[in-house]
């Protein structure tokens, strides 16, 4: 397979063209919104599909060392998408229920911790989101 | 609801099968902003009741099944609007097809208002009085008697709307097509920094400047009441702050002492019940109505039962969410520690 040039690049060159070429092309105020949506959104699958197995790989290991679980990944195992995105979000409802104890417990140490994985969480995805304009609200 | 050729004769048909006669509609023209709802405004003159009227008016549907981003019903915003419309500066409600059988989808027809988008009238005129006019405005929706809305509209079914909300919170997770441990955190934390309680009211839950325009008086009119629901009033002043974040200014914080001191006088309500620590608490939970509906319609586009580029548009404003709900437990729970 050609892997060159990536497909975040690619995404890229497209949100681009769309913005430059099609978008001044258009009058109609609806489609104007729906490209714009378009638009931002492939701007950010571009940075998402750039990093988001190795990211979603990387967090199952911090949730793991979080809630004191061994660690699950094993050498060989599935790295399509989908298989990756069922692990990670098994590990999600694991840190939930962690939190959920935490606070049950009062164990504001714990809840420190586990909080540590959110924080980082949320960084990553504000790295996707980049800024946020809420195309098509009046 | 997008073809200017055929909605003026299913527009014609609605209104005669209300009672109207002589009428003609014309100028049919697709608007944006409707944001969950198709919106269209048209001329049209008729008689009803025995007198004539003629003017602009704004139809809103439903889009086509499977690509709205919430699911709400056009009955009740219906009710709820000739409900609040004499307490309120809003655009009245004037026909429903409630089933879609003339329009082709449930819709309703309301006035059109020649009132301004609140953003582009602020980047115009400034803040001005705006934080007192949106206390008068916040404060009128709160202290419409609930004897007075509609019996269908949802009330707190537990009694208690912090513990139907954040019981929205945890189910919302539960329900996601994936496990959210950010919404279990927020759910935990907002039940262990309840603030005093106040009693219910009407909760517009989608109170934002989206949803207000201003008038030529500078009054603020308020649109949109398809989320509306009975539950704790300070819900809308944190929505309110929650969106300005995305879609700044936040009129609120321009004049924090003026706005809280104008609602406060208005709904009675004390220092202790809103303050600007309560706000920040309702800037978390007041989102929940919406989320909820977004992450609904997300799962249902991942199951593969549903597919619009305005869902997974839409659904990114998760991302925004979880990052400003964090740092305003962070910033919340910093000030409690002080308070201790």
């Amino acid at each position: 397979m050609l892997t060159q040039p990536t497909t975040d690049k690619i995404l890229l060159a497209i949100a681009d063209d769309l913005n430059a070429v099609i978008a001044p092309a258009i009058e109609d105020e609806q489609a104007k919104v729906l490209l714009g949506q378009a638009e931002q959104l492939l701007r950010r699958l571009s940075r998402r599909s750039a990093s988001e197995i190795a990211w979603m790989v990387e967090e199952i290991a911090q949730i793991e060392d979080a809630i004191g679980q061994e660690r699950s990944q094993v050498e060989g195992e599935s790295l399509l998408l989908s298989d990756v995105a069922e692990r990670y979000s098994q590990a999600s409802q694991a840190l939930a229920e962690a939190i959920d104890e935490a606070f049950e417990s009062g164990d504001r140490q714990k809840l420190g911790e586990l909080k540590q994985v959110l924080t980082s969480r949320i960084a990553r995805e504000q790295e996707i989101l980049g800024q946020l304009d809420l195309i098509g609200r009046g | 609801m997008q073809d200017p050729e055929v909605m003026p004769e299913k527009i014609t048909a609605l209104l005669e099968a209300n009672g109207a006669s002589d009428i003609t509609v014309d100028g049919y023209e697709a608007m944006t902003g409707g944001y969950s709802r198709l919106m269209a405004q048209f001329e049209a003159s008729f008689t009803i009741g025995g007198t004539s009227e003629s003017g602009t008016y704004v139809l809103r549907g439903d889009p086509p099944e499977g690509t709205a981003i919430i699911d709400t019903d056009r009955t009740q915003e219906f009710e709820v609007l000739q409900a609040v419309e004499p307490h309120l500066n809003t655009p009245a409600a004037r026909f429903l097809d409630s089933d879609g059988a003339f329009i082709g989808t449930p819709a309703l027809v309301l006035d059109f208002t020649t009132a301004e988008s609140t953003l582009p009238w602020i980047e115009q005129n400034g803040l001005t009085t705006l934080p007192e006019k949106l206390a008068e405005l916040a404060g009128a929706v709160h202290t419409i008697p609930v004897d007075d809305l509609p019996s269908s509209l949802q009330r707190p079914a537990s009694g208690d709307p912090l513990t139907d909300q954040i019981a929205m919170w945890k189910h919302t997770a539960h329900e996601h097509v994936e496990a959210l441990p950010i919404f279990h955190y927020v759910a935990s934390w907002l039940d262990t920094h309840r603030p005093p309680s106040v009693p219910v009211s009407l909760v517009h839950h989608d109170f934002s400047t989206a949803n207000m325009l201003v008038d030529e008086q500078g009054d603020l009119v308020i649109i949109d009441f398809e989320l509306a629901s009975v539950g704790d009033p300070r819900e809308d002043l944190g929505y309110f702050k929650a969106y300005a974040q995305a879609a700044p200014p936040d009129i609120i914080d321009e004049n924090p002492e003026a706005f809280l001191n104008r609602y406060r006088e208005i709904t009675g309500f004390s220092e202790d019940q809103v303050n600007p620590a309560v706000l920040t608490y309702f800037l978390v939970l007041g989102v929940i109505g919406v989320v909820s509906q977004l992450s609904a319609t997300g799962s249902s586009m991942a199951r593969g039962n549903t597919s619009s580029t305005n869902i997974a548009f839409t659904l990114d404003g998760l991302l925004f969410g979880q990052a400003a709900w964090m740092a305003a437990t962070d910033a919340l729970e910093a000030v409690l520690d002080g308070e201790e």
